[in-house]
């Protein structure tokens, strides 16, 4: 194919939509030019403002909102995308869906992996962010060091640790050493542990980010309140567990629950490092819903039942963040 | 409290201090060792010549550029990363400008319907973009943009995160200077141009940096929608490589996959060092909402 990724593709629905956005610009100058100076202010407003949210809302409509609602749409249709007819088959790939044990099984991986990588990210950026407060030097060295692995592409990551968990890999040698059988010790391997190993590398690599969010909510906790309570003579346990734990509270719900979500959404890390080429092995251990519905949509080519798989699936999440909604709206207490 | 109690409550303090702070430095050394512990591995074995891998020794005994030479004449990674600049240039210049644009609309003008608008977009956030992909895929399919640039970059040209942002960042100029060029008959679009956006440039480059990364590392859609080797970005390239190495030989060769790895990482990563400061600004920034 002589063609690169900057020539393919200019035909003629594509060109069409280009020639749309162009004259929207145009039109924008042509008003602004000879149109705005004769309205009066209250009216010129209304008139930029339009302009001005032209094109993001055309996008925001046509690229987020609309295809949203195409997907409750074809998740009550038998879909798949080479043949042309889409006939509506009622709530089938729903009954579906509830009788797959293997979608079951996606929901469980995907919680299992929430509950076991929430926890101990949390639980450990807290603690680094603690610690970052203490320290006076060296902090944009270190907290540029612990951001590293965020940074990195999931598929580096995830090769990293393909081989560092492989037979020939750091890991499996030290545990080996240890004294563990090896059909234990190749964590990806074993169904009992390879959801967990792959979480626990999902942890891992967001301590940084994480550890940055807390640190944020940290300073956002007035320098008085720890002078005024240092005068009184209060020791450090008492400081935490009265002031820093209590007001610093709030951002801590709200971060785990954006942890929640993040673990839940988690595609990329699983597809590289979970067993039989990303689809989900051994035995579907790590089968999590986004493997599920990729696989569903683009492999099996059930764009019907995928799209049934994602309502669930937002449904979901939709209650995750409507809890933080309200948690989030209590009153901080000082 | 008397003089010498302060003077004691003083040297308690202060040698507690000392002890909180070394225990404070170990662990977070000690996490830094466990973060850049891999990517050294990485880059260690890259230069290590395929026997060595069974050693387990940090440095290669006889390191070599076999396994670079093996890699860049094998795949075309000139071309994936061609690719992913292409694409991540054009995602972050769009995002910024119609985010900015977006968000000044939003902040500093008063229309009909600007509120609901604003809302409108921000319960986008709430949507996984897993419930995207299959209508997005749908239509590509049917524009006959599946395989090209516009069919890769078009899902991430603009976000409720980036419009949220801008708007924050424009609610904090004052309404007197838009008002005082206003008067100077300058009109709105190069009020836009030339005196809102020069003095927002901190929360546009920490914009611009998220979403360059974010551009960069995404695996999801590309895999979606490229099919072709010469069109893959270098998450996909760098994936197909390595699945492909790794099946290889009968003992998986890991110098090269790690090779790969390397390649296709570290670039990103030293650029990211560098605009470190941007990219703090900016999660700080996310952690607003």
């Amino acid at each position: 194919m002589d063609e690169t990724i900057l020539t393919a593709a200019l035909n003629s629905k594509i060109i069409f939509i280009l020639v749309g956005f162009f004259s929207i610009i145009v039109i924008a100058f042509v008003t602004e030019r000879f149109i705005a100076p004769k309205l009066r202010l209250r009216h010129r407003e209304n008139l930029y403002g339009y302009i001005f949210i032209a094109i993001p809302a055309i996008y925001f409509l046509v690229v987020l909102i609309l295809p949203m609602i195409a997907s409750f749409q074809y998740s009550f249709q038998k879909y798949n995308i080479l043949s042309s007819e889409k006939p509506f088959n009622g709530f089938d790939n729903y009954r579906y869906l509830l009788n797959s044990e293997v979608f079951g099984k996606a929901i469980v991986n995907s919680f299992k992996f929430a509950l076991f990588r929430v926890p101990l990210v949390i639980s450990l950026s807290l603690i680094t962010a603690l610690m970052f407060q203490r320290i006076k030097r060296y902090k944009n060295l270190l907290r540029t060091l612990m951001l590293l692995p965020f940074m990195t592409s999931s598929v580096a990551l995830g090769w990293i640790f393909n081989y560092l968990y492989s037979r020939e890999g750091a890991i499996f040698e030290v545990l080996k050493n240890l004294g563990i059988p090896e059909t234990k010790a190749l964590l990806t391997l074993n169904v009992k542990t390879a959801l967990y190993a792959i979480a626990f590398v999902s942890a891992w690599s967001s301590i940084g980010y994480y550890t940055l969010l807390f640190t944020v909510g940290l300073d956002a906790i007035p320098e008085e309140i720890y002078d005024a309570a240092k005068v009184d003579g209060a020791s450090r346990w008492q400081i935490f567990s009265k002031i820093t734990w209590p007001l610093l509270n709030p951002s801590l719900v709200l971060i785990s629950i954006m942890a929640v979500t993040a673990s839940l959404k988690n595609f990329d890390l699983i597809r590289v490092m979970s067993g039989s080429n990303g689809t989900g092995g051994p035995m579907n251990s790590t089968l999590t819903m986004p493997l599920f519905i990729y696989m569903e949509a683009f492999t099996r080519l059930n764009m019907g039942r995928a799209a049934a798989s994602t309502v669930v699936f937002f449904l979901i999440i939709l209650v995750i963040t409507l809890v933080q909604l309200k948690v989030t709206q209590r009153d901080i207490q000082y | 409290m008397n003089k010498r109690k302060r003077l004691q409550f003083f040297v308690a303090n202060h040698r507690s201090d000392i002890i909180g702070q070394s225990f404070a430095y170990i662990w977070l050394i000690g996490l830094c060792l466990t973060t850049i512990f891999p990517f050294f591995w990485m880059v260690s074995t890259s230069f290590k010549p395929k026997f060595e891998i069974l050693f387990h020794r940090l440095l290669p005994q006889a390191p070599t550029i076999e396994n670079y030479i093996n890699v860049l004449t094998r795949w075309q990674y000139g071309t994936w990363f061609f690719n992913s600049v292409v694409v991540t240039t054009i995602t972050v210049v769009v995002s910024v400008f119609f985010c900015s644009l977006c968000g000044y609309a939003l902040a500093k003008f008063r229309f009909k319907g600007s509120k609901l608008f604003f809302i409108l977009i921000l319960s986008t956030i709430m949507v996984p973009g897993e419930m995207l992909i299959i209508p997005w895929y749908v239509n590509a399919f049917k524009l006959r943009i599946v395989n090209t640039l516009p069919g890769v970059v078009f899902p991430g040209l603009m976000g409720a995160f980036g419009v949220f942002v801008m708007r924050q960042a424009f609610l904090n100029i004052p309404n007197e200077l838009i008002d005082a060029a206003r008067v100077e008959g300058a009109s709105e679009l190069s009020i836009f141009i030339k005196i809102i956006l020069p003095i927002t440039t901190g929360s546009m480059s920490a914009l611009a940096v998220l979403t360059a990364l974010g551009t960069w590392n995404e695996y999801l859609w590309p895999l979606i929608i490229m099919s072709s080797v010469d069109r893959f970005t270098l998450q996909l390239g760098m994936m197909h490589a390595s699945v492909t190495d790794a099946t290889r030989e009968l003992i998986t060769n890991w110098s090269v996959i790690m090779t790969s790895t390397t390649i296709a990482s570290l670039p990103m990563l030293i650029m990211v060092i560098f605009l470190q400061k941007y990219f703090v600004k900016g999660i700080a920034l996310s952690g607003l909402n």
